[in-house]
């Protein structure tokens, strides 16, 4: 099957916690939480995706999905990825980040 | 996930029983003090992360891990989540049928397979106002 554009995963990041940062001795030592929407596409493990904004941009794997609906609008998912290595990401709600697949 | 069922905590032994075959096969149970922080911070009776990572509290209860477990077992078979379509709501109406399903097979608590049921219908009734589907 022929993959579109429209196929490819775009999801717009609405919160963003260094759970490595709060709760390194655990198994989300190194991870970052997002929370996302996703607006097209397809949101799975083992995905790479560059997280960019304010014109920047890195590629990050999604290694996680919380099976957690939110309570407040279920059609946001809390993704975990791998922690970026340059990019400088401010914490909590946050406004212009994406993830977008390549 | 598990909201966190009230009913009977299990022992340490209990867990490290129902959830051998899951590590075996190369999953990981995390009940490390930090785990336990973040369930809190999330609400959670446990969570799962994908198909090798799942969180529990201390002492989770019967339906709970099974849960977690079923969640870890979806992961394997693959887990897409699409834009519009409820997020994660469509697999936790899946795991509570399958819990349901299962509830003598797994001797689960009829007052926790009652806090399921509840659930399941929440979940329902969500997908419906949101026009997810089933």
């Amino acid at each position: 099957m022929t993959r579109t554009i429209t196929d490819k995963l775009v999801a717009t990041v609405i919160e963003v916690t260094d759970l490595g940062q709060l709760f390194p001795a655990s198994v989300l030592k190194g991870r970052l939480g997002l929370d996302v929407r996703i607006e097209r596409g397809s949101l799975s493990t083992g995905k790479k995706v560059r997280l960019h904004g304010l014109g920047l941009e890195e590629e990050v794997e999604i290694i996680g999905i919380e099976m957690l609906s939110n309570p407040h609008d279920p059609n946001v998912v809390r993704i975990l990825c791998s922690k970026p290595k340059t990019l400088a990401l401010p914490t909590g709600k946050v406004e212009g980040w994406v993830i977008a697949e390549q | 996930m598990s909201g966190g069922y009230r009913g009977t905590g299990l022992t340490q032994a209990e867990v490290e029983a129902m959830t051998a075959d899951f590590r075996a096969a190369g999953g990981v149970v995390d009940q490390s003090v930090d785990a336990q922080r973040y369930l809190q911070a999330r609400g959670a009776g446990g969570l799962t992360l994908n198909r090798e990572t799942i969180l529990l509290p201390a002492n989770p209860t019967r339906t709970a891990v099974f849960e977690e477990l079923v969640h870890a077992e979806r992961f394997r078979r693959g887990v897409t989540i699409e834009a519009g379509r409820g997020g994660v709501l469509q697999f936790e109406a899946e795991a509570a049928e399958t819990l349901i399903r299962n509830r003598h097979a797994w001797q689960l608590p009829a007052e926790e397979v009652r806090q399921v049921i509840e659930n399941l219908r929440n979940i329902r009734a969500e997908l419906q106002r949101l026009g997810a589907g089933q």
